[in-house]
């Protein structure tokens, strides 16, 4: 018999549990979801409404926010409405297995109205150094770009002075003139001794023997200038030669200074893939890193054999009991998913499935599957397939874009080279494949039709370079870019190719040697110039110079025949010595002089004591 | 707050207060203990309030039990889950354990938790020793500790307060 009065108040107190697990459910299980949320992502996690049916095993979320933790007044995702139908039998079973959901209203990287910080400081992102193609940046472009300002900069003018054919030419005009005068200072002085000659030889003296021996200081004077202008002669004649030489080296230093000039104007040919490398590396080495942060991402908060994604237990451990569980404590297996976002400032939408997604993927058996579709600016398809059933993860990313819209950027740095690329239509083509953490991919990018527009700061050639280089760079129409990612995921290594280098390079390479070889030309132009004139300064120097010189010696000469006609008049000689006299006196001798005879004893004496060896 | 110290000095109070006999007491604190001890946030430790709560036992007494030896629980988990451990990894149980998890609703009591397996081991172990001292305790105390706080305005104003102890134990 039921004692009523024993089981109302504990029917009571059933039905007051119960109305209270009715209208705490939601509650709790709101708790629930933002503490996983948080504990997941590191920042806060806001469920606008939630509602679950019991009878339906269905929980239904609206406006669900969930921010950047390294952005915090931005959304790393929301969404308008996320939809949950739970396997009930499951569920009694203490699993979370969704048969069916959607997740629909996404909207990528919205900004908040208040920051999404928890109150721990979220992880700062790594840092990953330099970028994937920094080093080539800066060593590769840097040296060769200094090259090229080093080249372009050289004041053609300036360099003409320090050559050494225009600098020889200068110093032999320097030296040149030193010497003739030194010369003629020399001949004036000779001059000088031929006039004090003639003073002695004129001023006779009454005394024979004095006379005599004053003739014989003359002409011995006589002879000695003679042989000084015989001298100087010959030193003309040596100038002459050295004139000759001097020319010689000027015209070698001539061919030095070409070679000079060639060497200075010759610039290494820029390598294409390097230019490659140093015009795509930044905005491909973002790219990369982007795709890989998010692959970084997906494996941070995708579990792998023996990781769990189930809230740690903070008192005791769950015994599993036989080998394996049939399920996984927490599965999607599939998930509808829309929503919208934004890349490169262009807006998209985009479908999608999930499918897969599980905290136990070992359990699970089958690797999680993701496909999306973009339409808009950016249309393009991304499949991913991320297999953690192993020991060591195997995922695989696929993007296809036949026609992403490009807006117009600027490759490399304006502040050395830098190429801007008309807005246009590209296509991405992208596979990698990541084994553990081995990474391996290719990465296809090709746009077309393309207008590039270089850019030269001045100190690189400025504007009018960069005019030339434009023409030049007028039959390129497509870019195409060929990505190698190997290493692994914390090192990857990127290897990058592109038909922009090696064009871009063809045609700077032809510009730049233009430009070379007309600083070339117009430095050897100059440098020909100079010499020649100074050539044709030296040589009308050296005429002058020795003309004069020419003329003073034989002004002296006839000073000296006079010179030697006086001394002979002075001087009666027998005929026994006329033959020994020298032919420029003798033939000088006034007629009849040497038929007057000297004395006996004058005749003897002077055989003795005058050294005349003529 | 305040709340919160009311109702647990007005439990303590009715404890020796209220009507009801010592047995009830007793059971209630030994039913408390259990409570205390098993890790919430599951299946069995639901059953265990539901049973406290349906039970003819004195309520207050078990929530006071329950409070007691949670925090007594801290310095029991080491010994539980030496106990759980040793039940749920002996090779007996290994193939009853795996059809049971593999039922509804059992998953939900996380038995297969060496702290709640154990301490519920632990707890139905000492469920007759508390019994027993508890109700010697109440038999030879209780009308003198109940004649000393019934002097005290503080515990009449207490007592009147809780009406529902009083026509939950008829």
């Amino acid at each position: 018999m039921i004692r009523w009065s024993y089981l109302r108040p504990r029917l009571i107190i059933l039905a007051i549990l119960l109305g209270f697990l009715w209208f705490a459910l939601d509650p709790l299980v709101r708790w629930g979801l933002v503490s996983l949320g948080q504990k997941i992502t590191g920042a806060k996690v806001e469920i606008g409404g939630l509602a679950t049916s019991l009878w339906r095993t269905e929980i239904s979320l609206r406006d669900v926010q969930v921010a950047d933790p390294h952005s915090p007044m931005e959304n790393l995702f929301e969404a308008r409405q996320i939809k949950l139908g739970l396997e009930g039998n499951s569920l009694l079973r203490r699993k979370f297995i969704v048969r069916e959901g959607t997740l629909s209203g996404i909207r990528l990287g919205s900004p908040r109205t208040a920051s999404g910080a928890l109150g721990k400081q979220p992880q700062e992102p790594k840092d990953r150094g330099p970028s994937l193609f920094e080093k080539q940046l800066l060593e590769y472009g840097q040296a060769w770009l200094e090259c090229l300002a080093g080249r372009l900069q050289q004041e053609v003018r300036d360099e003409v002075e320090r050559l050494q054919s225009v600098q020889l030419a200068r110093e032999l005009m320097r030296r040149w003139p030193a010497e003739y005068e030194q010369m003629e200072a020399q001949i004036d002085s000779l001059k000088a001794r031929v006039d004090e000659i003639q003073r002695l030889a004129k001023g006779g003296s009454r005394d024979l023997v004095q006379n005599i021996e004053a003739v014989r200081k003359a002409a011995l004077d006589v002879e000695e200038v003679q042989q000084q202008i015989g001298q100087f002669h010959s030193e003309i004649d040596r100038l002459r030669q050295q004139a000759v030489r001097d020319k010689e080296a000027i015209a070698a230093a001539q061919k030095q200074d070409a070679q000079t000039i060639r060497e200075r104007f010759r610039l290494e040919n820029l390598s294409g893939e390097n230019l490659s490398e140093f015009l795509l590396g930044e905005e491909w080495g973002e790219r990369l890193w982007t795709v890989i942060g998010w692959i970084e991402w997906g494996r941070k908060h995708l579990p792998t054999k023996g990781q769990s994604l189930a809230p740690v237990r903070s008192r005791g451990v769950d015994v599993v009991f036989g080998e394996t569980p049939k399920r996984p404590d927490f599965l999607i297996r599939k998930l509808a998913i829309d929503g919208e976002g934004t890349m490169s400032r262009q807006p998209f939408q985009f479908i999608g499935t999930a499918e897969g997604l599980t905290s136990q993927p070992a359990v699970y058996g089958q690797p999680a599957v993701l496909k999306l579709e973009l339409r808009g600016a950016a249309a393009m398809t991304i499949a991913a397939t991320l297999d953690h059933t192993g020991q060591k993860p195997d995922d695989r990313l696929s993007v296809e874009c036949p026609d992403l819209r490009q807006a117009q950027r600027v490759l490399g740095r304006p502040d050395r080279l830098a190429l801007s690329v008309s807005p246009g239509k590209a296509k991405l083509w992208m596979d990698l494949e990541l084994k553990g953490d081995e990474l391996a991919g290719k990465v296809h990018w090709q746009q077309e039709p393309v207008e590039l527009t270089p850019v030269l700061p001045d100190r690189y050639g400025g504007s009018r370079l960069a005019a030339e280089l434009k023409e030049g760079l007028r039959q390129i129409r497509s870019i195409e870019v060929a990505v190698d990612l190997a290493g692994t995921l914390q090192k990857p290594q990127c290897k990058l190719q592109s038909d922009l280098g090696p064009q871009f390079a063809e045609a700077l390479n032809s510009v730049v040697q233009r430009e070379l070889d007309y600083r070339r030309e117009q430095l050897a132009d100059l440098v020909e110039k100079a010499v020649a004139a100074e050539l044709g300064r030296f040589q009308e120097m050296v005429s002058t110079k020795e003309q004069a010189v020419l003329a003073k010696l034989q002004q002296n000469g006839v000073d000296l025949r006079q010179l030697q006609q006086l001394v002979a008049q002075r001087i009666p000689l027998p005929n026994n010595l006329r033959d020994k006299l020298p032919n420029n006196l003798r033939d000088n001798l006034p007629d009849g002089i040497l038929d007057k005879g000297l004395p006996a004893d004058l005749g003897k004496q002077l055989k003795d004591k005058l050294p005349l060896r003529f | 707050m305040i709340s919160l110290l009311f109702r647990s000095l007005r439990s303590i109070v009715s404890i020796f207060t209220a009507a009801g006999s010592p047995r009830q007491l007793a059971f209630g604190i030994a039913l408390g203990a259990m409570i205390g001890l098993v890790p919430k946030g599951n299946l069995t430790a639901a059953v265990l309030s539901i049973l406290l709560l349906t039970l003819r036992v004195n309520l207050a007494a078990g929530v006071a039990a329950a409070l007691l030896f949670s925090w007594l629980g801290a310095w029991t988990d080491p010994l539980a889950h030496c106990i759980g451990s040793a039940i749920l990894t002996h090779s007996s149980v290994q193939p009853i354990g795996a059809r049971l998890v593999d039922l509804p609703v059992v998953p939900w009591t996380a038995l297969n938790n060496t702290v709640v397996l154990g301490n519920l081991v632990l707890g139905l172990v000492l469920f007759y020793p508390v019994y027993w001292l508890s109700y010697v305790f109440f038999e030879r105390h209780r009308d003198r500790v109940a004649e000393k706080l019934e002097k005290y305005k503080v515990a009449i104003v207490l007592e009147k307060t809780e009406p529902a102890t009083q026509w939950r134990l008829r």
